[in-house]
């Protein structure tokens, strides 16, 4: 049995599954960057005389990073009825944000017995806080179009916020997962994580008129130095008039490409080294035979002997 | 090793010892060019074997050591295998083996290159379960550059280099023996392969020809010419 982490070991023994499984559990439905969901303000609401020594916390407000910004929920358990699903209240600023209870399965089908419950709650209560987040931003016709072509593209695992602003909507804030397929970079630009290559775009439009769209892109560290490093990267402006889906679509075909040429660049090279131990195996002195840029061979010709050194990159391997 | 003087082509003479300082450090500033990671540790024996430098990738450290070190030719007792081997498997951690070692590379190789210049004393092994122990890893490599005067029936330069061949238990050793300047530098040229990568050393071939070299038609070649000059 793993010990409990020491921020929920103040909670009830029987939520602490739950919250064990939210916090420790990477969840790509609920968090889409590294930054780790927190609990704060915990505390009981039952007191009990007698056993004023156990731990009895039942409630919390979860921080959850989203979209850039943070979202602060209260989540309510109740220590005298485990059984049944927690309540939550939503941040001030969305006070009109009401999912309706039997739209959210996972709490219909609460089982209290499964530790990844309270997970999924979350996790299908944020799909149905971004819907509310796009219905916000499309009473503005600009962020509408936007967000239609963006739709369009079906990117997976959107988050987006509308804050509001004095009059009508302010800044928008979107982080959206780009799907690009890693598996083709060779191994050893990638070993240290195998399974976590991602790429994540966040764009923000200050206000929806604005013509000044700030974007940037987020690249787990493998594939970032497989790109050559994080002062390579250069994704394209996002030009005024531009949509965010074009943007979205350019990004992606960017990612493409340069993975398409990392790894070409790299059989390339493998067959280029391939080809002087095929005639020169015999004089080989040393050759890199993980990333395939050098050889070095010994020869003699007329009683002298010299070192022949090729090395250097013979396909691009820095994103440019 | 003073005893001899080698002769370069340009006229120069060296001692035994000077002539092994220069292949070394020729040796080690190619190494070190080829791949900065590789590392380097220098061991002399005397009496006993003793570690001077232990590994580092400072090629600079090495050659300073060898510079300042006071390594006097003995004509004495003479080079005892076993303490030699004991004492390099004090200093040295060989990797484990992880999967198949004729595919999976190691993180590193472990070869020691002897260099001896003795014409005189023969090199005895009393015990040879040091070596055997070191041996049965199939990082660890043995190769050897004897440096010495020419043959002849005042010398035992013969057995002495009988006893290095016979060092070499599996076949993947490079023994060399040479008695002049300029060959000793090129055997020096061929001990930088790395040892997982060279061929046996009776398979190896230097030698290239001013003729043109055709593509092999069945296998793809990057450059469309390799003209070799």
């Amino acid at each position: 049995m793993v010990p409990d982490r020491e921020d929920i070991k103040k909670f009830d023994i029987l939520i602490r599954p739950y919250l064990d499984c939210l916090l420790s559990q990477p969840n790509d439905h609920i968090n889409l960057t590294s930054d780790p969901l927190r609990i704060t303000d915990c505390f009981g609401g039952c007191l009990y005389s007698s056993t004023k020594d156990q731990p009895k916390c039942d409630r919390f407000t979860l921080k959850i990073p989203y979209a850039q910004q943070i979202l602060s929920w209260q989540v309510i358990f109740d220590t005298s009825n485990l059984k049944e699903p927690p309540d939550f209240i939503f941040d001030a600023e969305d006070h009109d944000f009401h999912p309706s209870l039997a739209d959210i399965n996972s709490l219909v089908c609460w089982d209290w017995q499964n530790r990844e419950s309270l997970a999924a709650v979350v996790a299908e209560l944020l799909e149905h806080y971004r819907d509310y987040q796009l219905d916000r931003a499309s009473s503005n016709s600009t962020l509408q179009r936007h967000l239609r072509s963006l739709l369009a593209h079906s990117p997976p695992d959107l988050q987006i916020i509308v804050n509001r602003a004095e009059r009508g909507l302010g800044t928008l804030n979107c982080l959206m997962k780009v799907a690009v397929d890693f598996s083709n970079i060779p191994t050893y630009l990638v070993s240290e994580n195998p399974g976590q290559h991602c790429a994540i775009l966040h764009v923000c439009i200050p206000y929806p008129e604005s013509s000044n769209i700030q974007a940037q892109l987020y690249l787990t560290s493998s594939v970032e130095n497989a790109f050559g490093g994080s002062t390579k990267l250069r994704i394209p402006a996002f030009h005024s008039g531009m949509m965010m889906g074009d943007y979205f679509a350019n990004v992606k075909a960017l990612l493409e490409n340069q993975v398409k040429l990392i790894s070409e660049g790299f059989e390339k090279r493998k067959d280029y080294i391939a080809a002087f131990i095929n005639h020169f195996g015999k004089s080989v002195l040393e050759y890199d035979m993980q990333s395939f840029t050098k050889i070095t061979l010994l020869w003699e010709w007329n009683d002298f002997f010299f070192t022949f050194t090729v090395m250097g990159r013979f396909g691009p391997i820095h994103f440019m | 090793m003073n005893s001899t003087t080698f002769r370069s082509r340009a006229g120069d003479k060296y001692s035994g010892l000077e002539l092994a300082k220069r292949a070394i450090k020729m040796f080690v500033a190619h190494k070190s060019q080829m791949n900065p990671s590789h590392q380097f540790a220098f061991l002399v024996f005397k009496e006993e074997a003793t570690m001077i430098q232990s590994f580092t990738s400072r090629a600079q450290d090495i050659l300073k050591t060898l510079d300042e070190s006071e390594i006097e030719p003995q004509e004495s007792d003479s080079l005892n295998f076993s303490h030699f081997f004991e004492t390099i498997k004090e200093n040295v951690d060989l990797p484990e083996v992880q999967g198949d070692p004729r595919v999976m590379p190691p993180p590193y190789i472990v070869r020691v290159l002897l260099l001896f210049g003795r014409s005189q004393s023969v090199p005895i092994s009393p015990c040879q379960k040091a070596q055997r122990e070191l041996e049965s890893s199939p990082y660890f490599f043995t190769d050897v550059l004897y440096i010495h005067e020419p043959p002849s029936e005042e010398n035992k330069c013969e057995e002495i280099f009988k006893v290095f061949c016979d060092l070499d238990h599996n076949g993947m050793s490079y023994i060399f023996e040479q008695s002049k300047y300029t060959p000793i530098l090129n055997s020096g040229a061929k001990l930088l392969a790395h040892p997982l990568q060279r061929p046996r050393q009776l398979d190896a071939v230097y030698k290239i020809s001013t003729t043109f070299i055709p593509t092999a038609q069945s296998q793809p070649v990057a450059p469309a010419e390799e003209r070799v000059y």
